[in-house]
């Protein structure tokens, strides 16, 4: 049978796995080998994952599984996405329970953010039921290379999705994550953009993607100009940890010319960023004030837009999904309430 | 003013470490002799990362740097690395023995070129780790925090939860709030976040729980009651780790001192001659991590400060906290070694190492050079400076 959540459609037979392992045919079905088996969940701000647009301030659960379609040379959860089954430690949590939990430590939201989500999707949608009928939204990190299938359940599932473009040909892609045609990556971006509110992410490694940042800037404003682009620094990690650390200086100079395509481009992945606050498209006034400690994303210290998401200043409308959420405001069990929630 | 100088390469930034804010290091008033050294010391020694066996030399040339640049009386130098790499990666035991060698050889370099007294502390054994106790489905709440992994916090649990406990494989003792309390003697904000309940694993278990790091384990830290102690002091009398302090105050007037502390280095390790120290406190023993450099540091046990084990850290991350690049701690440290030597003795200090920001916290000297790793990821080379002279 052809697997269709991604697009490696894999060929399984009986009991045989396909690229990302995560999935066997039994009989005439296609089935997650563990479903909901995950290695990790954590209360975390949803700016560090990243989101800067959506729900900013708010508590994630976020929440990984093990595998991945992809094999992305500098990985920096290589140990957990290409893990084999049994390598890693994993613990069967239900789906109610993993909303309890949510609910239970005050996390506003649920977010799948280790690995990729499209090779455990049955169990992602299993939770995001559960989350949508307890009143929590559901966001997802993806490498956008799944089946327009797939793209359309994943579009009715989470609200939020931060779609990884890893860079803008063809042979950057086959060369560093193993796939041979990007263009469904694309193809999703924008009609994922089109349903949910979407983020993007690109990892830059200088002297070989650093030349695409206005190839990427040039189609992200090409099918919403107000998507908010998270650019990070590489690690040098997994199959590329002998690689230097890229330098700041350059690739921001590059983002210079890119941050005159798109208002929403924020570079992280180093401690101290000074590029990961929101600024007012129009006046510049700084909007949403961030640090960032290391890693993605950053975290919020000061969130200065009216209700209706306006900067105080000019009124112009800055684009952000769900409401500002306080940290400590979710509401959590009674028994609970002690710990400063 | 206490700031901090953040280097990742070819690009820093100076912040007030306070409020986290960049500082306009032209317009405020600030000492440049200090702010320029520890520009120069994170420039010239970035951190190589928590998997590079050379981050055991970056600790020793960082200290040598700084005792050159500044002369200090006293320095506060840790090593993490083969406490970290034990932790996740499978070493043979050769590997081991020549990780656990070069850490001795560093240090040995340190103390051979500056002529410090030195006072090396092994934190601590690593162990084979036996297994994991999982709390994630549980009724109520179980959460670890990643550096401190033999104790778990346990939340509104049912009456079948402490039941299904008591049977579990890995779990040693479920011990109440209440009974904590009772003998511990904690109180204030240590007794307000203090979980319902604390689990405690079995000797070479860990948690898996809300929490935990999806890390592959491979050795887990041991439950040693007492731990090695070398003190090159005469008149040092260090029974317990909360002793130490004192041992350094008493002699750092007249004696140039430097306090090593070694994670993952325990009794089966230690090269040299020792003396052992109490490790522990009625039944709870250090965790080599954050409890460990605290207690040292501030010569009081750990019910004393404000970071039980097990305490939910993240419902503490608001958007106002104070010095944001501390991470989960909630203000500085003003009880620190560092600070005292400082404000009460009116000796020099600094400190290097590879704990991330528990090296500054802990040391609180005069100038700290540290790493800035999360996760064991590398995000950079931090300096925080604590002596303002301007
Ligand atoms: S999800 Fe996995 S099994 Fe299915 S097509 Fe993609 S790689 Fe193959």
């Amino acid at each position: 049978m052809i697997c269709n959540y991604c697009e490696w459609r894999c060929e399984l037979g009986d009991g045989q796995a396909g690229v990302c392992q995560m999935y066997i045919q039994k009989g005439n079905r296609i089935e997650e080998r563990h479903p909901h088996h995950y290695t990790t969940y954590v209360a975390t701000h949803i700016e560090s994952l990243p989101f800067f647009h959506a729900y900013p301030g708010s508590r994630s659960l976020q929440v990984g599984s093990r595998g991945c379609n992809f094999d992305c040379h500098y990985c920096s959860n290589a140990y957990v996405a290409k893990s084999l089954p049994g390598e890693v430690y994993t613990f069967r949590l239900e789906p109610k329970r993993l909303v309890d939990v949510a609910k239970q430590t005050g996390c506003h939201n649920i977010v799948f953010a280790v690995n990729e989500p499209v090779v455990f999707l049955p169990s992602l949608i299993e939770v995001a039921k559960e989350a949508q009928a307890a009143g929590l939204p559901v966001g997802c990190m993806t490498n956008g290379y799944m089946t327009e299938e797939t793209a359309d359940i994943l579009s009715e599932t989470c609200e939020f999705i931060n779609i990884s473009l890893k860079g803008f040909s063809q042979e950057f892609y086959r060369k560093y994550t193993g796939i041979s045609d990007f263009s469904p990556v694309l193809r999703n971006i924008r009609k994922l953009a089109n349903r949910v509110h979407v983020e993007i992410t690109t990892p830059i490694i200088q002297d070989i993607n650093d030349h695409e940042i206005i190839d990427i800037a040039e189609f992200i404003a090409s099918v919403d100009k107000n998507t908010p682009w998270h650019v990070f620094r590489l690690l040098p990690e997994y199959k590329m940890q002998d690689r230097e650390y890229p330098s700041i200086q350059v690739i921001n100079k590059k983002l210079e010319e890119a941050r005159r395509i798109l208002p929403y481009i924020y570079f992280s992945n180093f401690v101290g960023s000074t590029w990961v606050s929101t600024h007012c498209p129009a006046c510049g006034k700084k909007i949403i004030e961030r640090f960032n400690l290391g890693g993605c994303g950053g975290k919020m210290v000061k969130y200065l837009l009216d209700e209706g998401n306006s900067c105080p200043d000019c009124r112009n409308h800055v684009h952000i999904h769900g409401n500002y959420t306080q940290w400590n405001s979710g509401d959590v069990d009674n028994d609970l309430c002690s710990l400063g929630c | 003013m206490t700031y901090a100088v953040l280097d990742v390469r070819e690009w820093d930034i100076a912040v007030d470490l306070e409020t986290g804010a960049p500082l306009d290091t032209e317009t405020c008033s600030i000492d440049s002799s200090m702010l320029n050294m520890a520009r120069q010391v994170v420039k010239g020694y970035p951190y190589p990362g928590d998997f590079a066996l050379e981050s055991m030399e970056w600790v020793t040339d960082t200290a040598l740097r700084l005792w050159k640049a500044y002369d200090p009386n006293f320095m506060f130098i840790s090593y993490a690395q083969p406490g970290i790499l034990g932790g996740v990666l499978d070493l043979t035991r050769d590997d081991w023995n020549d990780l656990v060698d070069r850490q001795f050889q560093n240090v040995d370099r340190f103390i051979k070129n500056t002529g410090y007294t030195p006072i090396i502390v092994g934190l601590g054994d690593m162990i084979p780790l036996k297994g994991y106790a999982n709390l994630s489905n549980l009724d109520g709440i179980g959460y670890v925090r990643k550096a401190n992994r033999r104790y778990a916090g346990l939340f509104s649990p049912s009456d079948d939860d402490l039941a299904k406990l008591g049977d579990m494989p890995g779990v040693e003792r479920v011990v109440s709030k209440h009974d904590f309390i009772d003998l511990f003697g904690a109180a204030g904000s240590f007794e307000h976040k203090f979980p319902d309940y604390l689990v405690v694993a079995e000797e070479g278990y860990a948690f898996k729980t809300m929490g935990s790091s999806t890390r592959i384990g491979y050795k887990t830290i041991a439950r040693n009651e007492s731990i090695p102690v070398y003190a090159g002091l005469s008149n040092a009398r260090i029974h317990s780790i909360v002793d130490l302090r004192d041992a350094i105050i008493r002699n750092a007037s007249r004696q140039r001192i430097a306090l090593i502390l070694l994670d993952g280095i325990g009794v089966k390790d230690f090269r040299g001659r020792y003396n052992l120290c109490d490790n522990s406190v009625y039944w709870y023993t250090y965790c080599q991590g954050d409890d460990s450099y605290l207690a040292i540091s501030t010569g009081k046990h750990f019910q004393y400060g404000d970071y039980p084990p097990g305490w939910l850290d993240f419902t503490d991350d608001v958007e106002s906290k104070t010095c944001p690049y501390d991470g989960f701690i909630e203000r500085p440290v003003t009880d620190s070694i560092g600070n005292y030597l400082r404000n009460v003795l009116g000796v020099t200090s600094a400190a290097a190492g590879s704990r991330s920001t528990f090296t500054h916290l802990a040391a609180g000297a005069d100038i700290c050079v540290e790493c800035c790793c999360c996760g064991l990821y590398n995000y950079g080379t931090k300096a925080v400076i604590y002596k303002d002279q301007a």
